[in-house]
């Protein structure tokens, strides 16, 4: 008996303690509220950046402005599909800026009232890195692919990722639709060109055998060893290769060219980040960033550093942009939402 | 001191009582509000909405599906779980120990991990997936597929529930069937068996309720073709993910009841009937 109420006093006698112990603990910290503290922003940033972003980007940033400036920065950064990250933002996480895969995201977080600045007014509408969608074959080519429409003869397996929550699934499903667009010398508008895109794009979707999340995902299962054939963007493609994998990198006849955008993310930037939000944005356009883009196998924005890393890139026959498909929001309705949508619902 | 002592005894009471309180709040913020939360955010926009996104083809396929692997897996891991239950408790296995580590792993592995390992063993390059496609056999991107993965992921769940009520049944139940004539089957039947009764239930009803969630595995194996390979956990998060929150919710909103009633079923079935449990 006697020892337990000793054990319940000695209880007592503990949170007493630790009181003392986080006051002092306050008492301690004090100082460092008296200085300055470096002003932190945070980047939400597209899944296939986080490499360039990590080595290269972010830490050139950081040593950029303190030369500039004096000013200590902390970039934080996180990474996922551009669809989880517009959600994420939505959802309240405190991001400044916004890269996205797509300028459909932004699209969508601009109609929330998170983005008040209009992103098509920057330099490129706001494109920061560019890409084509390209595809990955196994070593050889054994299947001798070397269009889209090739991946749709009999027994030829496909993956991609999907695109309802993946980006680079979005601009795999256009380059298929696209190519068979261009390849035709048809318009977007005309019905005859638009029977022969989805023809094609119905014909390669019952090839598709897994829809992963991400594109990551999708060049995981490709790893081990499924499918013929990966649809991905080219610096996916490039930076599995330069890490010593054996694939064929397939650039099709025509395809489609895609654009990472970054924009500010207007109402998280309180006035203090104001500046190095902006520093940040001219940053990724500057020749260093640009640079360090091209490296990690993205095509630049700009057109010296294109120049410089041209032997890095094939050139695409019949290459065609997302205006050509009648721009972001009309594409998306058209082709995503619309015809690959019900496509997935027949199938 | 009479006073001190009756002084500590209450204090005592009421540390152990605040302490219930405070871990019965923490439950509510922690578990029960976010429940609660998804509850009433589904039908937010109007039940009918949230009827509409049921009546989706994709939406019923996926929660189809879902409730075939989850019943398939439990009976998987069910059997497999009895089995290497009465073998880790009632032999000596040589290496028990390190079995009995193994078991669970899965939890503590990502599970898009465990997902990534069945695409390398079942795929063209790995070991099974030679040996199956040469009999015309594809197992990844399909049902059975996906089955692996559950399997799997919620493997510990049984064996766990099956080694404790085996554990906890005195083995001198079954020496003493022996004695009486009884063949090993039939004190496996008639003894074993009915003494663990609780621990089969616990652990398939446990299974079962994983698997219905199951998220990791299934991304990598499943292939997630909308209407065909794709459950219901994957297809929340292509809904979430399009902005259809509703539709998301809807659906998540189907999966908690239907884990919640099996949960709250086997509370029921679990009752201790007197005279029975305790032999």
């Amino acid at each position: 008996m006697q020892t337990k109420v000793a054990g319940v006093s000695r209880s007592f006698r503990r949170p007493m303690v630790l009181a003392a112990a986080a006051l002092l603990g306050l008492a301690s910290s004090l100082p460092v509220w008296a200085k300055p503290t470096p002003v932190q922003i945070t980047v939400a940033s597209c899944c296939v950046t986080e490499e360039v972003m990590r080595n290269r980007i972010i830490p050139g940033f950081t040593a950029y402005w303190k030369a500039k400036t004096g000013q200590d920065v902390v970039v934080d950064a996180t990474f996922a599909g551009s669809g989880t990250l517009k959600n994420q933002i939505l959802g309240g996480v405190p991001a400044q800026i916004g890269i996205f895969s797509s300028e459909s995201y932004p699209m969508m977080l601009q109609e929330k009232g998170f983005i008040t600045s209009d992103w098509r007014k920057e330099k490129d509408r706001g494109a920061v890195a560019r890409s084509v969608i390209v595809m990955l074959t196994r070593d050889k080519n054994p299947r001798r692919l070397s269009s889209f429409a090739d991946l749709a003869q009999p027994g030829v397996s496909v993956i991609h990722s999907n695109p309802a929550t993946s980006g680079g699934a979005q601009w795999a499903i256009y380059a298929i639709y696209g190519s068979a667009l261009k390849e035709a010398g048809a318009s977007a508008k005309g019905a005859a060109g638009q029977t022969a895109a989805r023809q094609r794009l119905a014909a390669v979707e019952k090839n598709v055998i897994a829809m992963p999340e991400s594109a990551a995902q999708a060049m995981a299962q490709f790893a081990a060893g499924f499918g013929d054939a990966l649809v991905t963007y080219e610096n996916e493609a490039l930076y599995e290769l330069a890490k010593g994998a054996k694939y064929d990198l397939v650039v099709p006849k025509s395809t489609i060219a895609t654009e990472w955008t970054a924009v500010r993310i207007d109402r998280n930037i309180r006035p203090e980040q104001a500046r190095v939000v902006d520093g940040f944005l001219a940053y990724l356009r500057s020749v260093p960033a640009q640079e360090a883009f091209a490296d990690y196998g993205f095509r630049s924005v700009l057109p010296s550093v294109t120049k410089a890393a041209k032997t890095r890139y094939a050139q695409v026959q019949l290459p065609f942009d997302l205006e050509y498909l009648g721009g972001t929001a009309e594409a998306r309705k058209e082709i995503i939402d619309g015809y690959w949508q019900r496509l997935a619902r027949s199938n | 001191m009479r006073n001190r002592v009756a002084l500590d005894i209450r204090l005592a009471r009421l540390l152990t009582e605040s302490f219930s309180a405070v871990s019965l709040g923490l439950f509510l913020v922690l578990i029960v509000l976010p429940l609660g939360t998804l509850v009433s955010y589904a039908p937010r926009q109007r039940l009918a909405v949230f009827y509409d996104r049921l009546a989706a083809p994709e939406a019923r396929s996926a929660l189809l599906l879902t409730f075939q692997v989850a019943a398939v897996t439990t009976l998987v891991n069910t059997v497999v779980g009895l089995g290497l239950a009465v073998l880790l408790v009632r032999r000596r296995l040589p290496g028990r120990q390190t079995i009995d580590a193994l078991i669970d792993i899965p939890l503590s592995i990502p599970t898009v991990v465990i997902g990534f390992a069945l695409l390398l063993l079942y795929g063209p390059f790995g070991l099974a997936g030679q040996l199956l496609s040469a009999r015309g056999v594809q197992l990844m991107f399909s049902f059975p597929g996906i089955v692996l993965g559950h399997v799997f992921v919620t493997f510990p769940f049984a064996v766990r529930s099956i080694a404790v009520a085996l554990e906890n049944l005195d083995p001198n139940l079954e020496d003493a069937a022996r004695t009486l004539g009884a063949r090993e089957t039939e004190v496996f039947r008639h003894v074993t068996l009915p003494g663990i009764r609780e621990g089969l239930i616990a652990g398939a009803v446990l299974t079962f309720a994983r698997s219905l969630g199951e998220f990791g595995a299934s991304i990598m194996v499943s292939g997630n073709l909308l209407g065909r390979t794709q459950t219901a956990p994957l297809y929340i998060y292509s809904r979430f993910n399009t902005g259809d929150v509703e539709g998301a919710a809807a659906i998540a909103v189907v999966l908690a009841a239907a884990s919640f009633l099996t949960l709250l079923a086997l509370k029921f079935a679990m009752r201790p009937r007197l005279g029975v449990e305790h032999l």
